[in-house]
């Protein structure tokens, strides 16, 4: 436990859990509330810079929010264990800009809401952090991550309608999902997980 | 004298025997979608093979295709009554947008491709569904009928009978490409008797009732078609389905992906406790 403390680590994942919980929370309050955080290209080219990351928590849906809310929980409670609430949250503060900039580079994308693209780094990220020391996991592991994947990829490449959990008008932004796992390569993560673990080994 | 007692017999026999046929004994409503699309037409549409592209979520207006003449078909009230059901039918699918209903009067009897072209983009729509309808209405009258020469028999003697057929047939046209996407029919027939005097009234309700039941049926065969149409366009190259311009978007892991965060959150678990155990 003291280990644990020194480390940073977190030994219940209480950000994560707040962080998850907000997804649905927001998606309950009224849609003017969900319109003033959302993505929107306008908005933050017109300097409404918070946009940049407030984007990521509001949701077109319950459903919606609450499929992302599950990925985002499964991987940033893993990441909270081993790096520490203070890195989870400054990782995922660098993350969901670099994510919202990139969608700028979308074209035609006007709005985006949704948690996916964090989901999608911190699931990656949990998912490289966990795989060294997985050993007869490694291949349940590897089908998680291919099942998210497959996923990204039918939303990417299948009919653009076939959006799991959004409302009627909705396009799937397949982007956010592949610029939120190459966001799981910063050399944060992995720096992160690697000094939590140094810090621990000797104490474990 | 007595010529004029027969000519005024004459008369009178004539006058009574006329109230019972003064009822036609047909009569049809009809909105035909080839006489709105084609009117003058003298050989078959020529057809370029182009690829129509889709914009999801679609954007549909529902209207009837116009009568012959002005008062043929059912009431305006009746027709937005019967668009908001097709409508509904509409909504349930996640690719389509905004649907709008348009009025009768915006579209003008043999007005064609043009006419739906100035309705398009007077209601911003990018499809159209155009509910044509026929309808004919059969009277007759029973045995009983003979005793409306009582005349207080024709207020309480149901010696009409009529019989109301109708057939109404919703076709999808990609008003850019003027594709036919996909049509789906419902039909409908009822029956019944009426007493001479109150035949008109009844005869105008079981037309209404027959359009109702023409839409009952409609509804279930519009919505198979919307999920055939959907599944063939993964596959008909003719199709092909593109981001609208300024389209918002959502970023959902989905269910899928949910099950492998979940099978990834099972596996941390596991993990940690056999470290802690060890």
């Amino acid at each position: 436990m003291r280990a644990a403390v020194r480390a940073g680590v977190a030994e219940r994942p209480y950000a994560a859990a707040w962080l998850a919980l907000a997804c649905p929370l927001l998606a309950c309050l009224p849609e003017s509330v969900a319109a003033a955080l959302d993505w929107e290209r306008g908005a933050i080219l017109a300097g409404q810079w918070w946009r940049l990351w407030t984007g990521h928590l509001v949701h077109f849906g319950l459903q919606h929010a609450l499929f992302d809310a599950i990925v985002l929980y499964a991987g940033a409670s893993l990441l909270e264990r081993e790096i520490g609430a203070p890195r989870l949250l400054r990782q995922l503060l660098l993350a969901a800009p670099l994510v919202s900039l990139a969608l700028l580079a979308v074209p035609d994308l006007i709005t985006y809401r949704g948690a996916s693209g964090l989901a999608a780094s911190v699931a990656l990220a949990a998912g490289m952090a966990l795989w060294p020391t997985a050993g007869r996991w490694r291949p349940a592991l590897l089908a998680g991550g291919l099942a998210c994947a497959a996923s990204t990829a039918a939303q990417a490449f299948g009919p653009r309608w076939s959006a799991a959990g959004l409302p009627g008008g909705i396009v799937v932004a397949w982007q956010a999902h592949v610029f939120g796992a190459a966001c799981a390569l910063l050399p944060g993560w992995r720096g992160a997980v690697r000094i939590a673990r140094a810090i621990r080994a000797p104490n474990t | 004298m007595r010529f004029l007692r027969t000519l005024l017999m004459i008369l009178l026999a004539g006058a009574i025997g006329g109230c019972g046929s003064v009822n036609l004994r047909s009569v049809r409503q009809a909105g035909s979608l080839v006489d709105f699309m084609y009117p003058k037409a003298t050989s078959a549409p020529v057809m370029t093979p182009a690829v129509t592209e889709l914009h999801p979520p679609v954007r549909v207006g529902i209207a009837f295709v116009p009568g012959t003449n002005r008062n043929m078909g059912p009431s305006e009230a009746e027709r937005l009554q019967l668009l908001e059901r097709v409508k509904a039918a509409f909504s349930s699918q996640p690719y389509i947008g905004k649907i709008d209903l348009i009025p009768s009067s915006y579209l003008r009897p043999g007005g064609g491709f043009d006419n739906l072209d100035q309705v398009a983009r007077m209601f911003d729509v990018e499809v159209v569904a155009l509910l044509s309808y026929d309808q004919i209405r059969f009277n007759d009258t029973n045995a009983a009928a003979v005793l409306y020469w009582t005349i207080v028999g024709a207020y309480v003697i149901q010696g009409d009978r009529y019989d109301v057929q109708t057939l109404l047939d919703a076709a999808v046209f990609d008003v850019k490409s003027r594709k036919l996407l996909f049509r789906a029919p419902g039909t409908s027939q009822v029956k019944g008797s009426a007493t001479w005097a109150g035949l008109t009234e009844q005869a105008r309700a079981a037309q209404s009732q027959g359009y109702a039941q023409a839409v009952d049926q409609l509804i279930p065969q519009l919505q198979g078609e919307l999920g055939n149409f959907r599944e063939r366009v993964k596959s008909d190259p003719q199709f092909r389905v593109a981001n609208k311009a300024g389209y918002k978007g959502g970023g959902s892991a989905g269910w899928l992906a949910a099950l492998g965060a979940l099978a990834l959150l099972l596996i941390g678990h596991a993990r940690g406790r056999a470290r802690r155990r060890g």
